[in-house]
């Protein structure tokens, strides 16, 4: 004997109770959490009631030891919070302490930062891709994004010595110039992303499968998400413009021609189209920039970054000013600064507060992450279990950057 | 452009002596505001100023400052980048209070549990506050300034088994609010110890790490 209209056997169908749920637990050593992110989830068969993500797994204590550091280590420290996006941690905290201590950076140095973060941006967005799609089913996605990822990463090593959390971004400037072949680099980097991002798109814009996983799935409209606080391509893919680079000239992005690229329905797909396009958008300005790459010095000078080295065997001001700058540290102004940048995954902001002596008295970051992990517990009720991984593919929170 | 006297005159109008103080800073203006009114004054702000979207709430510890807590609350646009910080400001007090804003800004939910959790403010009318990124059973908070660097219990060490000959007991020792003392053998002297714990009390003396002597184990060796 079975149910008409479920199917089930009836002697099954009658140990069921009306409206009883069963809860479930996500994580956080699972992996389609996305790092170790714990998600209460309440069940009805495979509906789901209530999300409820548990975060806290992956605190280091950032913000802590940030305080013990000086002002110039501590870019070491911040830069760890969101590992994926490393050069945007460094790039709000720099902004911060140059903008409390009133340090210009030239504008080599800015071009440098503008080059490096948006290919940061690339680098994200692919480790969203290559997860997402493997997530979702399409495994190959994984192997392809992580092969263009390391390409770029291959950059990142020959230009700052390290592959991630390079602390190259430092207040006053960049670590390092570019060496004369990294321009060329960079331009082949560009042809082959160009090529590779037509690739990822015939294999999964028009895929039915990857539609039919996406396409209206965790809808966010545009008035919650500004409510909950949600900004980046998250917010944009809701169909709010909102781009911090457009709106603040935090780096000379007025120079460049791109578009911000801008979703209609809010579901996972629209989610999924933006960054596409934001990765092309970002190639576009990473190529503008090297081709208008300006001469001139690549750090300010002053307190915050050492002598050059041929001025230490000669100069005794110069041999002072490095012993000081790697013993104490140099001293910022009291004061109290928040600076927010378009990060790849929103809004990153550093509010950072001096008491006038060598140490920073308080750093916090803004994770975008942090803010836009709430919005689960809003979109997963009334979608399938197998849904809420789609939903946390597509909003891409990085669990450095929500526990810190 | 709407500028920080204009929102200072029209705060000022609109609900009379809830600003405290108003200052440029070096981002943006800062408005100081009671706390106690402090969700009217955030419900203005959202709804005749503009300011829809809350970017962040932070806390930081002034200690010794009297009042020791500010909690900053930076709003934003959604459509241009106008930005605002409002500051409350609190006093020393194991508990200090501070309404809630989530019923003004959503976002705010998880921004504040993270205020309560690292400095223990309490937010009057939050819908569920609770330690969000230190573990629910955790005693303190973490980023006050009288909380020590590295004063985290470390499991291999106050484990009373592995007290031995050369270990010596964490008890006697100044430990600071109960943390127990880390204790680490200096290898180039057998018979010292260097003490690397926090400092015993509540200064802002950060990053110090202080090196104590230690007498000997065995009397009989030094003589």
């Amino acid at each position: 004997m079975t149910d008409i209209d479920t199917g089930v056997p009836t002697e099954v169908r009658d140990l069921w109770v009306e409206d009883e749920t069963m809860r479930v637990n996500l994580g956080p050593q699972h992996p389609s959490t996305h790092g170790v992110l714990r998600l209460k989830v309440e069940v009805i068969g495979e509906q789901i009631v209530s999300a409820e993500p548990v975060i806290g797994y992956l605190h280091t204590g950032i913000e802590k030891q940030a305080e013990s550091l000086n002002w110039i280590q501590a870019v070491t420290d911040v830069t760890r919070a969101d590992y994926l996006s490393p050069f945007y941690n460094e790039l709000a905290y720099s902004l911060a302490v140059e903008k409390l201590a009133g340090v210009e950076v030239p504008s080599r140095g800015q071009w440098i930062r503008t080059i490096m973060c948006e290919l940061n941006r690339v680098t994200s967005h692919l480790v969203w891709l290559a997860t997402g799609g493997l997530e979702l089913g399409a495994l190959s996605m994984a192997t392809f994004a992580f092969r263009e990822r390391e390409q770029i990463l291959d950059l990142y090593q020959s230009v700052t010595g390290l592959r991630m959390n390079h602390a190259y971004i430092r207040p006053g400037g960049v670590n390092m110039d570019f060496r004369p072949e990294h321009p060329g680099m960079i331009r082949e980097l560009v042809v082959l992303l160009r090529q590779r991002f037509d690739e990822y798109e015939q294999f999964l814009t028009h895929n039915p499968i990857w539609i039919g996983r996406n396409q209206g799935v965790g809808i966010l409209k545009a008035e919650d998400a500004i409510a909950l606080g949600v900004t980046g391509p998250n917010l944009r893919a809701s169909g709010v413009g909102r781009d911090l680079r457009r709106l603040s000239a935090y780096l000379p992005y007025d120079e460049f021609d791109f578009d911000v690229p801008i979703g209609q329905n809010g579901d996972c797909y629209d989610r999924y189209l933006v960054r596409m396009a934001e990765m092309r958008e970002s190639v576009k300005i990473v190529e503008q920039a090297i081709e208008g790459l300006p001469e001139g010095p690549f750090r300010a000078e002053g307190k915050f970054v050492p002598p050059p080295r041929n001025r230490l065997p000669v100069s005794m001001e110069a041999v002072i000013h490095h012993f000081k700058l790697f013993t104490e540290g140099p001293h910022v102004p009291s004061g109290e600064v928040y600076v927010a940048v378009e990060s790849p995954r929103g809004e990153l902001g550093m509010f950072v507060a001096s008491d006038g002596r060598g140490r920073p008295w308080r750093v916090h970051i803004r994770g975008p992450s942090f803010v836009n992990l709430q919005v689960v517990s809003r979109l997963a009720p009334g979608h399938l279990l197998a849904d809420l991984i789609a939903i946390l593919a597509s909003l891409d929170p990085v669990m450095g950057d929500v526990d810190r | 452009m709407t500028t920080l006297a204009d929102y200072e005159a029209r705060l000022r109008e609109r609900i009379p002596d809830v600003l405290l103080e108003a200052v440029e800073g070096l981002d943006t203006g800062v408005l100081v505001v009671r706390a106690d009114r402090l969700v009217e004054v955030m419900t203005l702000l959202r709804d005749d100023f503009g300011f829809d979207l809350l970017s962040d709430v932070s806390g930081v510890d002034w200690l010794p400052r009297d009042p020791r807590y500010d909690v900053n609350y930076h709003l934003a646009c959604a459509d241009s980048n106008r930005r605002l910080r409002v500051k409350v400001q609190l006093p020393d007090v194991e508990a200090p209070r501070v309404p809630s804003v989530v019923g003004v800004w959503p976002t705010a939910d998880w921004h504040e549990r993270e205020v309560y959790d690292f400095f223990g403010v309490v937010f009057d009318g939050h819908p569920d506050l609770k330690r969000i990124l230190m573990p629910d059973e955790w005693i303190g908070h973490p980023l006050r300034k009288d909380y020590p660097v590295g004063g985290v219990p470390v499991e291999y060490r106050i484990e009373p088994a592995y007290i031995g000959p050369n270990v010596v007991s964490t008890a006697g020792r100044p430990a600071a609010g109960g943390v127990p003392v880390r204790l680490r053998r200096d290898r180039g002297r057998p018979s010292s110890w260097t003490w690397t714990g926090p400092p015993a009390t509540g200064v802002p003396d950060r990053g110090r790490e202080e090196e104590v002597e230690l007498p000997d184990e065995d009397p009989a060796e030094t003589t």
